[in-house]
């Protein structure tokens, strides 16, 4: 672990404690220090984007609840984590129950890693299942990376922020937050070397 | 700048996030190194491509918002509830502190007070109007204040009050003496115009002293009743079986601690 990673623990805990004492806007900073992350392990389970983000904030809305009972505030990230995976296993096992039995609805076209639409152009049929299939990997890949790197991941490649605004949320200097980055990058691109074999070859 | 340095910067550089300086010192560094440029190309890509592939897939703007709407007011109201409580806490506190000053400043009021002489109220003639309070544990003797007499009895207690006597001021504004003595129960009246004295002899034990008038004395059981005249004095039994008994004069009495009223 970063020694970076053991002060966010600390940064974490301190978070705890101040929701703890009703401090709402403590946890509205620690929603915004997972969030992406959170979103990308549901979205991994669910298809449909409005599904991942039912479960994403369901999952802060027990965090809340299980705080008190949270016995090491500085290890809230993987707690919250086990949180998130539980709920987005629970939320698919009850979807492939229901398709089972016949009563799922097709996920709405353009929503989530489900019925994907190009943002361009107009794809054919097999373009837009090709699309959908390279998300699913991608977010697949970001929700498996190593918690940090998933959050640095997810931050950008998902929810599409800045770095003035990672480093707020993660609050690390620039410096680390590009060291980061860049370690996540490898690992990312390992892990989808056949979504995008062309670029396989890793020099770092 | 090395290539491990360089790297290290890629995606900074792609993503338009460093600065002049470092960006011209990156760019120095893959003018001149192919690797690095091979490099560039391919996170190039691969960030081009990831960012395509997951366009539009952000969260809402309203997630943060969702998320705070759906934790249940009980939950702040709860934590809420819990402050206030706590401000009780403190108001109690705070009052409970108040009380025990004024308490204190009471009692010290009383114990400066019953250094002088106590007026009690009036008494009838007999018998007295004593009434048991309490029996559990030790047992209390209570002088009752009692209306209708225009005389005042006194009761002059000594500099180091006995334990076992309690001096209580009523709601009344009326002095009420306490005697706690080891018997079932007693009764201490004293007599209209009389003077009493409550005195420990150098042993500790309590002891009546009548200086002017009558008093009646009484303990519980058996019920052994004297009527004390002045310049007697009486002390009653530790174990409450026994009836008060006079003290001579010769046996040394409570003289050497005798408070005049």
């Amino acid at each position: 672990m970063e020694p970076e990673a053991v002060s966010e623990g600390l940064q974490d805990a301190a978070l705890v404690r101040r929701t703890l004492s009703g401090d709402r806007g403590a946890f509205e900073e620690l929603i915004r220090r997972y969030m992406g992350a959170v979103y990308a392990l549901a979205l991994r389970e669910a298809p449909a984007a409005s599904d991942a983000e039912d479960i994403a904030q369901e999952c802060f809305v027990r965090a809340f609840h299980g705080l008190e009972g949270l016995e090491d505030p500085a290890a809230f990230r993987g707690w919250l984590k086990r949180i998130a995976v539980n709920l987005a296993r629970d939320a698919a096992r009850s979807r492939a129950r229901r398709n089972e039995l016949g009563e799922g609805a097709a996920p709405a076209d353009g929503d989530g890693l489900a019925g994907y639409e190009a943002p361009s152009g107009d794809p054919s049929a097999s373009q837009k299942v090709r699309l959908a299939e390279t998300r699913r990997e991608i977010i697949a890949a970001i929700a498996s990376l190593p918690e940090e790197y998933a959050q640095v991941a997810a931050m950008k490649y998902v929810e599409a922020l800045d770095y003035a605004e990672m480093e707020r949320r993660l609050r690390i200097s620039r410096e680390a937050l590009r060291k980061r980055l860049h370690r996540a990058n490898l690992m990312l691109r390992r892990a989808l070397r056949r979504t995008f074999p062309e670029l396989t070859e890793d020099s770092a | 700048m090395n290539c491990q340095e360089t790297k290290e910067r890629l995606p900074a550089l792609i993503d338009n996030e460093l600065g002049p300086e470092e960006r011209a010192e990156v760019e120095r560094h893959l003018a001149q190194c192919e690797d690095c440029r091979k490099e560039k190309t391919r996170q190039e890509k691969f960030t081009t491509s990831v960012k395509i592939s997951l366009e539009g897939l952000k969260p809402s703007d309203r997630f943060i918002k969702g998320v705070i709407e759906k934790l249940p007011e009980s939950a702040a109201k709860e934590r809420e509830a819990e402050a206030a409580a706590a401000r009780r806490k403190t108001t109690i506190s705070l009052i409970v502190a108040i009380v025990i000053i004024v308490l204190a400043v009471a009692i010290a009021v009383i114990h400066a007070a019953r250094r002088k002489e106590v007026p009690l109220t009036p008494a009838p003639r007999y018998p007295p109007a004593a009434t048991v309070l309490e029996q559990s544990g030790q047992v209390f003797m209570r002088r009752e204040p009692l209306p209708g007499t225009s005389e005042q009895p006194r009761v002059a207690l000594p500099e180091d009050v006995p334990d076992n006597v309690m001096v209580e001021t009523g709601a009344d504004g009326k002095v009420r003496l306490t005697l706690n003595i080891p018997a079932p129960y007693g009764e201490l009246a004293v007599l209209e115009n009389s003077e009493v004295w409550l005195l420990r002899k150098p042993d500790g034990i309590l002891c009546i002293k009548v200086g002017k008038g009558s008093a009646k004395i009484a303990t519980g059981r058996p019920r052994v009743a004297v009527e004390a005249v002045a310049g007697e004095t009486w002390v009653v039994a530790d174990d409450g079986s026994k009836p008060p008994k006079k003290e001579s004069p010769q046996s040394g009495g409570p003289s050497g601690q005798e408070k005049k009223p």
